[in-house]
């Protein structure tokens, strides 16, 4: 009976389809609500959809002089490290399937399995574009993974415990984190567009200058595999932060009606902002970023002493 | 100078192009970058060089007035000025004040929807999409101007010899000054983002600065080299057609960097709608085209030039009495502006480069100008269009 | 901001015509009144007329020896800036290419004039003095074949690498195949 349990958690609620299907349904959201910020009509509800079995369905080109097997086996790593992520965070306003002791320090680490394995993608290839897009997506790794982890672990702290599902039980009875500790909110929301390569933080991929930057070189399915794992990191880190600082995701309504919330928000930030160099974003990153979260810190300890 | 040398022999370089996002032309840029700086840069161009200027050898008088047009999709109305300018200089006609003032008047909406198209485009290549998509959408106005008036979106084909084609009516008069109002709003809304926005101006201020000293060195022309401080506009400094009676002011910029770029041709944008203004309430009455333009022209040489957006054009004709120019010599400002890029590049961010290069506002087909194919045998002849339709699909065959 | 008062073209061409008095031949000056009207009456020059009625062109024929001192004179005394260099394939019987100077100051063109023999034509490299005239030394050299000596680049510019040797497509011996 376990067995069937866990199977059904993996390949279909809270990981596997579920994660994926969702993810590209946010994807939609957030390509809509920039469209229509820009004066657009934006995609259709099922185009994400689309494109991914389109490019699932399509021929892979695997160029010369990279490694195959690493060039095959790099985008099933970055989406299997998103979804293992999928299955300690309270999907959809549930309990998530699995949970012990540390897990939140998991999670975020499986998280950044997808930037790694883009960098290493990146890296892999012969190809000039992708060398420039991976050396930005693995400096940009370094810029804001510090940062977001500590603004992620300012919750846990006022929370006693580094486990997710003790964290949200404890937010869920308090005020919203993001009031306490206002900070914190906005550097792991920032510190999300960094995660997720969105505007301005999307130089590893600028098209104007390195064409699609670490995947340049990826099509069919392997592109598509990356695709969907980053639909499914946008999910799990909403719901991260949606659980941390917004008072927790108690059931399914409120899930969305807060993730939803959140991503238009990231949208419009998204449609506002131009484009940051990559040495601006880690100057950014490591000069305001890291200080504000210390600060944050900081007061948490002072107030919790108090 | 050691440095240099160890650099270029490991250099490690990124291609732009010929065909690349951040370029809508085919251009193609080799810069050898070390980490994200530039070392050297280098380009190549003709991509789209179409063999004009050989051409209009071959072509009559009149002709020549709808090959030029071709020469660029953006300021088409320009290269006709610039070329029938000239040749009425050489055939010494003296074109209506009417069709000079339509002339201004088409040239200066031109240069509207040529500095928003830059403007879009600039934003997009600083990753601002947003802005990108709001400035397309306002020149959308302009566009439908041109098409109201001409009929054409692009290659308007307002020009003939001695003349102009269409007339100006009070309902144009009407539309068009509503619509310049509209556009004052909007354009003053985007002098307010790009010069207070702080993030944008992280991506331009002080990025690419090319002081008077390096302008005048360099060359640089138009838009590009009053956000220098160069004082050069041929609509000031040697007024042509109606802009001896709607004299325009220059809009010059100190600080020669990408920001002063955008700033200077913002500003330009308001002189324009005034100019607009001033033309449409005081049309010159009359008629539109001489009576007669002779078929042949007498033998001599003139020199036409019009400040075009981009910056001055130059026009060199000979005529030897014949039926057809001698020589047509076309100098656009993209081929000055050009070798700017390639100086100022070097020092910069790897992701300031389409930045610098959109900077300039580059027009590849006006500069490549120049349809004549080449294997590598070694002969050389021209195809039709069939014929390379065939040789692909028979490459192909073969390859298979 | 405003804009200065424009110098009249006939001032700019009075100074275009002492400084380069030198290059202009004596039997042109002699028997003149002082000043403007010399260009009027000097009928080896081509003097362009505009619509208008007043000339705006000076032409001054140069040897390819003095084209460099002629050049680095005008800057010298700063007047205009290069537009553009012109090549004119004058045809076969001719025998001869020229090469055309033009300098823009305001409303006046000064444009310098060399002849160079078609079959060897040669003229002296002036990136040394104008550093951005290298794309259009790279142009004549391409579509004229002149031979430019100095000249810092002289990779095709406009036409393709495997474009043929001592083919120029401007000369007006070329001929396109048409099919």
């Amino acid at each position: 009976m376990e067995a069937i349990g866990n199977i059904v958690s993996l390949l279909f609620f809270p990981g596997g389809l579920f994660v994926i299907f969702a993810g590209l349904m946010y994807e939609w959201l957030d390509h809509k609500i920039i469209a229509r910020s820009q004066n657009r009509i934006g995609p259709r509800w099922f185009q994400p959809i689309a494109d991914a079995i389109k490019l699932l369905t399509k021929e892979e080109i695997v160029p010369d002089g990279v490694n195959p097997v690493l060039f095959a086996i790099l985008p099933l790593i970055a989406l299997a490290g998103a979804l293992t992520a999928a299955l300690y965070v309270p999907m959809a306003g549930l309990k998530p399937a699995y949970s012990f002791a540390g897990d939140l320090i998991v999670t975020v680490y499986m998280l950044s399995l997808l930037t790694l394995s883009i960098g290493l993608a990146g890296a892999n290839a012969k190809e000039r574009f992708s060398l420039v897009g991976s050396t930005r997506a693995l400096t940009q790794l370094f810029a804001y993974e510090a940062p977001f982890l500590l603004a992620l672990l300012g919750p846990a702290i006022a929370a006693g415990s580094w486990q997710i599902s003790e964290i949200v039980a404890y937010t869920e009875t308090h005020t919203w984190m993001m009031i306490l500790q206002p900070i914190g909110f906005v550097v792991a929301l920032i510190g999300l567009m960094g995660k997720l390569e969105l505007p301005p933080f999307d130089s590893p991929e600028a098209e104007t200058e390195i064409v699609a930057g670490a995947l340049t070189e990826y099509s069919g399915r392997g592109l598509a595999i990356f695709h969907l794992g980053k639909g499914a990191e946008l999910i799990i880190g909403l719901t991260l932060i949606t659980a941390f600082y917004m008072g927790g995701v108690s059931n399914p309504v409120w899930f969305l009606v807060k993730t939803v919330g959140l991503l238009a928000v990231l949208a419009a930030l998204q449609s506002l902002m131009t484009r940051l160099r990559i040495d601006q974003t880690v100057g950014m990153w490591w000069r305001y970023g890291a200080l504000l979260v210390l600060l944050q810190w900081l007061i948490i300890v002072v107030v919790q002493l108090v | 100078m050691m440095l240099e040398m160890t650099q270029k022999e490991e250099k490690f370089i990124i291609p732009i192009g010929p065909q690349h996002p951040a370029l809508k032309e085919p251009g193609h840029f080799e810069f050898a970058v070390d980490g994200e700086l530039v070392t050297d840069a280098t380009v190549r161009l003709g991509y789209v060089h179409r063999g004009i200027e050989k051409g209009a050898e071959a072509r009559n008088w009149n002709q020549n007035l709808y090959l030029v047009e071709r020469i660029c999709g953006i300021c088409s109305h320009i290269h006709a000025f610039t070329y029938a300018r000239g040749v009425e200089r050489l055939a010494e006609v003296e074109v209506p004040p009417r069709a000079q003032a339509i002339r201004v008047l088409v040239a200066e909406l031109e240069r509207i929807h040529s500095h928003m198209l830059w403007f879009g485009v600039a934003a997009h290549e600083a990753g601002f999409d947003t802005l990108f998509m709001f400035s397309w959408r306002d020149r959308e106005t302009i566009m439908d101007i041109l098409e109201g008036l001409t009929g054409n979106r692009v290659n308007y084909s307002a020009n003939v010899l001695g003349g102009v084609k269409f007339d100006v009516t009070d309902e144009h008069r009407k539309t068009i000054l509503e619509a310049v109002d509209f556009m004052e709003k909007r354009t003053k809304h985007y002098l307010n983002v790009v010069t207070t926005d702080a993030m944008f101006l992280q991506r331009t201020r002080g990025i690419g600065v090319a002081n008077l000293q390096q302008a005048h060195r360099l060359g640089i022309l138009g838009p590009t080299a009053r956000a220098s401080g160069v004082k050069r506009d041929v609509r000031v400094d040697a007024p042509y057609s109606a802009y001896k009676q709607f004299p325009i002011k220059m809009v010059v910029e100190t600080a020669g960097d990408l920001e002063a770029r955008f700033v200077v041709r913002l500003k330009e944008l308001f002189e324009s709608y005034r100019l607009i203004r001033e033309i449409l309430n005081n049309m010159p009455e009359g008629d539109l085209q001489v009576k007669r333009f002779p078929r042949r022209i007498k033998p001599g040489e003139v020199i036409s030039r019009v400040e075009a957006p981009r910056g001055e054009v130059f026009y060199y004709i000979r005529s030897n009495g014949g039926e057809m120019p001698e020589r047509l010599k076309v100098r656009t400002p993209t081929m000055m502006n050009m070798a700017s890029v390639l100086a100022m590049a070097v020092g910069h961010q790897l992701a300031d480069m389409p930045m610098l290069l959109v900077g300039i506002d580059p027009c590849f087909s006006c500069n490549d100008r120049g349809v004549a194919i080449c294997n590598s045998k070694g002969d050389h002849d021209q195809w039709t269009w069939e014929r390379l339709r065939q040789h692909g699909i028979d490459f192909y065959a073969e390859k298979v | 901001m405003l804009s200065e008062p424009i110098t009249p073209v006939e001032d700019l061409l009075k100074q275009a015509e002492a400084i380069l008095i030198p290059w202009i031949p004596e039997e042109a000056i002699q028997g003149l009144d002082d000043g403007y009207p010399l260009m009027l009456n000097y009928t080896d020059r081509r003097i362009k007329v505009t619509g208008t009625g007043f000339p705006d062109c000076l032409d001054v024929n140069v040897s390819a020896e003095e084209l460099l001192t002629v050049i680095q004179t005008l800057l010298d005394n700063d007047w205009g800036y290069l537009a553009t260099i012109t090549g004119v394939d004058l045809g076969v019987e001719a025998g001869e290419i020229e090469v055309l100077y033009h300098f823009c100051h305001g409303t006046a063109v000064v444009t310098l004039s060399v002849k160079v023999p078609r079959e060897n034509p040669v003229v002296p490299s002036i990136c040394g003095i104008i550093p951005s005239a290298s794309f259009y030394e790279r142009e004549l050299l391409e579509m004229f074949g002149v031979t430019i000596t100095n000249t810092p680049n002289t990779d095709h510019l406009f036409l393709p690498d495997n474009w043929p040797d001592n083919t120029y497509p401007l000369r007006k011996d070329f001929v396109m195949h048409a099919n």
